[in-house]
């Protein structure tokens, strides 16, 4: 839990100008586009190894 | 050295150097005056469309190349249909992602996660369109499933400047065009650099990205090849 808070202290917040809402939302969405977008990486990298290892084995 | 082995190392330092500055840009640049903070999420979510248009782009180029010289030129043929299939999975991981920041956006700014307006609509359907072309690759087995998926990825592209012209043939909850919109449109100068180099890194990602994808579907083609050419030699 102390990971999101530091994660969330990351991206600039002003109480005075930003409801709570919208900076979890904030936090929210950049963190998905990593999150998915290194997903995505692990599975082609994945896909890659495999490849080359059943070539190998010929 | 061969340039393309320089590339090879070069670009992925590039590549996230380019994500670390945008990232960097998007945080420190002045809060947007009407949106405040959450107005941060065009740094992400424009990108993400300009790449996945950029990703379908090279998927159409691509499925009529390998229309054009399938016959021709056999194996020029499989690289184009490599690139294809790499490219559109690519393209819809950005659309995904297109849709996601959006929703979030839209969440706190308008207070709805979704509606069915003309822009939110065409991009949901040009999502499942992409979608269905990748399960149809692997659903079909044969010789005519490259034409078969070839032809689809013609079709499919058919809704991306669709997509695009929404908001302009359309008002409905999508906001009016920021970029291209005429007079009027565009946002502040100094946060320009924002989008602008979060464009660059996450093109440069789905390009880094593609490319690794591309040389593992070429290596599964010539897998394909070799176990073909195996049993061929068996049963001669």
């Amino acid at each position: 839990m102390s990971h999101i808070a530091v994660l969330a202290s990351l991206f600039p917040y002003d109480p005075n100008i930003d409801s709570a809402l919208a900076h979890r939302h904030l936090v929210i969405a950049y963190s998905l586009v990593w999150i998915v977008q290194c997903g995505y990486l692990l599975y082609v990298g994945k896909k890659w190894f495999s490849a080359r290892a059943s070539g190998q084995d010929r | 050295m061969h340039p393309f082995r320089v590339l090879r190392w070069t670009w992925p330092a590039i590549t996230l150097g380019l994500l670390g500055y945008g990232l960097h840009v998007a945080l420190s640049v002045p809060a947007d005056a009407d949106q405040a903070n959450v107005g941060r999420i065009l740094y992400y979510h424009v990108p993400t469309w300009v790449a996945m248009s950029f990703c379908f782009l090279v998927n159409l180029i691509c499925s009529i190349a390998y229309l054009a010289t399938r016959v021709r030129s056999p194996e020029f043929s499989l690289q184009a249909d490599a690139l294809a299939v790499s490219s559109a999975e690519m393209g819809v991981v950005f659309c995904f992602l297109g849709m996601a920041t959006g929703s979030l956006w839209g969440r706190a700014v308008w207070g709805i996660w979704w509606t069915w307006d003309a822009r939110l609509t065409a991009t949901l359907v040009l999502w499942l369109i992409y979608l269905a072309y990748l399960v149809l690759r692997h659903v079909v087995v044969g010789g005519g499933m490259r034409t078969l998926a070839a032809v689809v990825a013609i079709f499919a592209y058919c809704d991306v400047p669709l997509v695009y012209m929404t908001t302009r043939w359309w008002r409905t909850q999508h906001p009016a065009p920021v970029f291209f919109g005429g007079p009027g449109s565009g946002i502040a100068p100094n946060l320009l650099p924002a989008v602008q180099w979060n464009i660059f890194a996450w093109l440069a990602w789905g390009i880094l990205v593609v490319g690794i994808r591309f040389a593992a579907e070429r290596r599964r083609q010539a897998n394909e090849q070799q176990a073909a050419a195996q049993v061929f030699e068996i049963t001669a």
